[in-house]
């Protein structure tokens, strides 16, 4: 099974509050793969598909994001939640 | 018009409403919780917003349902079980980030409203005052498909997300309203432009300029300035709503967001006095140390940043927080005169800043009694501790008389107390003349001042 994993940094302004959980628990859903957010700080770690898990990171701006997914589509998971982050969510 | 026809508020969505008082008190008697949350999440499936979709996914998340099946097979009440699902998550938010806390709170409510929501029936014949404590985004939703055409409230934050739905359905709304003089059933018309709730219709254009400006006369005829206590640059609309200046603008909040402070430019638009406060650094907020020293030795990029903003425009103002003796206002003083700054103040929220008030008072343009802490200093509480109210006695009195009768330049209350019915009457009657109060406060305040002898 193919293990993909990339680093992110959250940069808009509030951080994984409700609204980036939902689209990251959202668009993570689109995906067969296996997908884990992780905060390299703590090491706390979240299942991406639950967004009781993603909000519950309470990560702010700055934190660093390890994106972690295994499965058929794990490439195109990583690739699709890391740009959502760096486009911080579009709130800007 | 008849006062006791008139509640003051704090208008959150404009426009005008009549109807009948439809008075809710949420209830979750014998409510079956997961057909509640079920209809919940069928009702937010319709809506194209993110928050409705962020309720929905967590209420269906089978980490937070398996949470509350356990707490609900311990006999717990649903209510209660609600609670406590959500609590860890709650918690985190409020240990990790203070700006997550106060959504942390509207988090929980708005889960706890799932409970209500299947109790909430709003008849559709006729046209309806809705009026309650609060409400959260289920409730909003619900008011935005029935035949609402007004909503009273006692307490909802403007940027909240039940606000932004009920400003998108062109509900008028009035929050921090006493409800307790409402009755169900009544007639009232919501004039959310005003902040104001009414038995009888009200001429509309001259009550919006009897509740503008800066100065007010009372009864006899003595000036009152009113001012606003801001925490972000978003609320500079109050400042727009009111035309009136800023008596306190909380800097830290600013500096906690990681935001440019730059943006403070943004209050250079407007001719009314605008007051900064630097950056309140105490334990509450960043911890540690609260010496308004620390502005000069590790925030002293960002206060340079604030220093240059005042420098710039003529109607800004610096005031340093916690100040308890002269050496430390001198200090103050030297260093923004460096930059060409002469508007300059301080606060007296210390029990050692009473004592050297002369002192302090010689490098100062103005000063500012901040009464939370100054109260929570002297009787050796924590903030957030003790009642308002429980400030409205002799003692502190004549420590508030003092602090008045030594000082020599303008002085001002920016702390809760002005921000309180009692409260206000209280510092009025010492014989306090300018006031910092929060916006929600506002129209209240300026009907105490005019009623005042």
């Amino acid at each position: 099974m193919k293990k993909v994993i990339r680093e992110v940094e959250l940069r808009n302004r509030l951080g994984l509050h409700a609204r980036p959980s939902t689209m990251i628990a959202t668009l993570a859903s689109n995906f067969k793969s296996e997908i884990f957010i992780e905060r390299l700080s703590d090491g706390m770690r979240a299942n991406a598909k639950s967004v009781f898990g993603v909000m519950m990171l309470a990560a702010p701006k700055g934190t660093v994001l390890k994106i972690e997914a295994e499965g058929e589509d794990a490439e195109e998971a990583v690739k699709a939640i890391v740009e959502l982050i760096e486009r911080g969510f579009d709130e800007d | 018009m008849k006062t006791e026809n008139v509640l003051m508020g704090l208008g959150i969505v404009g426009g005008k409403g009549y109807g009948k008082v439809f008075k809710w008190e949420s209830t979750s008697t014998n409510v079956d919780i997961n057909q509640a949350l079920d209809k919940l999440v069928e009702d937010l499936s319709e809506e194209n917003n993110l928050l409705a979709q962020n309720i929905k996914l967590l209420v269906m998340d089978p980490i937070f349902r398996d949470r509350l099946q356990r707490l609900l097979d311990l006999d717990i009440e649903p209510d209660m079980a609600v609670k406590l699902a959500i609590k860890p998550l709650v918690d985190r938010w409020k240990k990790e980030n203070p700006l997550f806390a106060k959504r942390g709170e509207e988090m929980e409510r708005t889960i706890a409203d799932a409970l209500f929501y299947s109790s909430l029936n709003i008849n559709e014949d006729e046209d309806i005052i809705f009026v309650a404590e609060t409400i959260t985004v289920p409730v909003a939703i619900k008011l935005k498909k029935s035949k609402v055409k007004g909503c009273v409230l006692k307490y909802l934050r403007r940027d909240s997300h039940a606000a932004i739905i009920l400003s998108n359905s062109k509900i008028p709304t009035v929050s921090n309203v006493d409800i307790n003089y409402i009755k169900d059933g009544e007639y009232l018309f919501v004039y959310g432009d005003l902040g104001i709730v009414s038995r009888e219709e009200l001429d509309w254009e001259t009550s919006l300029e009897t509740f503008k400006g800066s100065v007010f006369k009372t009864g006899g005829g003595e000036e009152v300035e009113i001012l606003l206590n801001l925490d972000f640059v978003e609320d500079i609309y109050w400042v727009e709503r009111f035309k009136t200046g800023v008596g306190l603008f909380r800097t830290e909040y600013l500096l906690m967001l990681g935001e440019d402070l730059g943006k403070l430019k943004e209050f250079g638009r407007y001719d009314e006095k605008f007051i900064l406060r630097a950056f309140d650094i105490g334990g509450d907020k960043f911890g540690g140390e609260r010496s308004p020293m620390r502005l000069l030795r590790d925030f002293k990029k960002e206060f340079d940043s604030m220093l240059s903003v005042v420098k710039e425009h003529r109607n800004f103002y610096i005031m340093i927080p916690m100040i308890s003796f002269p050496y430390e206002a001198e200090a103050f003083y030297n260093y923004v005169r460096k930059w060409g700054i002469d508007r300059l103040g301080f606060m007296i929220e210390t029990p050692m800043a009473v004592r050297n008030l002369e002192g302090i008072q010689r490098y100062a343009e103005f000063l500012s009694v901040g009464t939370n802490d100054l109260w929570s200093l002297y009787v050796g509480r924590s903030r957030g501790e003790s009642d308002i109210k429980e400030q409205i006695n002799k003692e502190f009195g004549e420590i508030l008389y003092d602090i008045l009768r030594k000082s020599k330049v303008p002085i001002s209350v920016c702390g809760a107390l002005a921000s309180d019915e009692d409260g206000l009457r209280f510092l009025m009657d010492i014989g306090f003349r300018r006031f910092s109060v929060a916006p929600s406060f506002y129209n209240k305040a300026v009907s105490i001042v005019k009623d005042y002898p």
